[in-house]
């Protein structure tokens, strides 16, 4: 003989487990936000160059993907956390339509490179950097992120893995012909 | 600065091109998360409660609309001695008839207790299975009581 058990019970007994599963997936979220904010804040800085608006972008995009569930079936935790960012990044500064720059910016001389030599080295190649092309900075910045292969920086850009590279080549040898050509104040 | 020193020096500045964030930025993330999502819960409680209300809010009986009447004067005003003739009234009346349902009973959502029945069922049957049913203890054994068996007096045998 069978009997049916009081179903508030069952619900009970349900609620609790449900309730279980939710703790021990928001420790696993918690986790991989320890893990992950730094990498993340870099990719988002990669595009943003702003130290504030990249951990706006590093919070949208842990909260898109907890929303969306899908941080639960990432294969590749890395790749998909940078493609995240990135895309959130870019709708950033969309809205933000200006990018605002947490370096120095140039002065407004005629020649802003020669300007920029009386800092550091570091920071006057850092600078040339931020002059380059978006299509040949972007690259080179994510390049510097993590190491961040040129395999995975296509696949955050959207773009073939051997465009990253003749781009990556291409920054490089832009960015030693404008030392070169500042090469006297350099010494 | 030769080739291998340029390079070299290009190097050692792209590294720090993309700086660290500031310390704790995890906790600042979930912190503001769960800011975030405490919004969203007294958002969402004050929507309910504001649905409740109006929900809850007695509703007051249609009172029958005001009889209109209509009077068209004549086109010739009537003679001073004669009273005014109504000759046309129109009565409108207005009736509110609750809307037709399309279904009838209206189907009601299930509740959070139903619908997480439902996902055990769906997701693993076995165990929804064991857990709504379970087995009867033991039955009880019938009382046996024995026969009382009373013995005559001495006295009465004779």
């Amino acid at each position: 003989v069978q009997r049916v058990q009081p179903f508030g019970a069952i619900a009970d007994q349900i609620v609790f487990r449900e309730q279980a599963l939710e703790r021990g997936r928001n420790e696993r979220f918690a986790a991989m936000v320890e893990r992950q904010s730094r990498f993340v804040f870099r990719v988002a800085y990669a595009l943003l160059r702003n130290a504030e608006d990249s951990e706006d972008a590093v919070q949208d995009t842990f909260l898109k993907l907890y929303r969306s569930g899908a941080w639960e079936r990432m294969d590749d935790e890395r790749g998909f956390l940078a493609r995240t960012a990135w895309r959130v990044a870019i709708d950033r500064a969309r809205r933000l339509k200006t990018v605002s720059s947490d370096a120095e910016a140039l002065c407004a001389c005629p020649n802003p490179e020669s300007a920029a030599i009386e800092k550091d080295r570091h920071a006057t190649v850092r600078r040339l950097v931020d002059t380059l092309p978006e299509e040949l900075r972007q690259p080179l910045a994510l390049s510097t992120v993590d190491d961040l292969t040129s395999r995975e920086i296509a696949a955050i850009l959207g773009i073939p893995e051997g465009t990253v590279r003749t781009r990556l080549s291409r920054a490089r040898t832009l960015l030693r012909e404008k030392l070169i050509a500042l090469g006297v104040q350099m010494r | 600065m030769n080739e291998r020193e340029l390079e070299k020096l290009i190097d050692e500045a792209l590294a720090n091109y993309v700086p660290d964030p500031r310390s704790g930025i995890a906790e600042r993330v979930l912190a503001r998360a769960d800011h975030r999502g405490h919004k969203v819960v007294l958002a969402g409680a004050l929507a309910a409660a504001v649905l409740l209300m109006v929900m809850l809010m007695p509703k007051r009986p249609h009172a029958p609309a005001p009889i209109q009447v209509a009077v068209d004067v004549p086109k010739h005003a009537p003679s001073v001695d004669r009273p005014p003739q109504l000759h046309r009234a129109r009565l409108v009346r207005r009736t509110a008839s609750p809307p037709k349902r399309e279904i009838f009973p209206t189907p009601a959502p299930l509740s959070d207790e139903a619908r997480l029945l439902v996902a055990l069922v769906r997701k693993s049957p076995e165990q929804a299975e064991r857990l709504l049913t379970f087995e009867e203890p033991e039955p009880i054994k019938p009382l046996v009581i024995e026969e009382i068996e009373i013995t005559p007096l001495e006295g009465e045998a004779e």
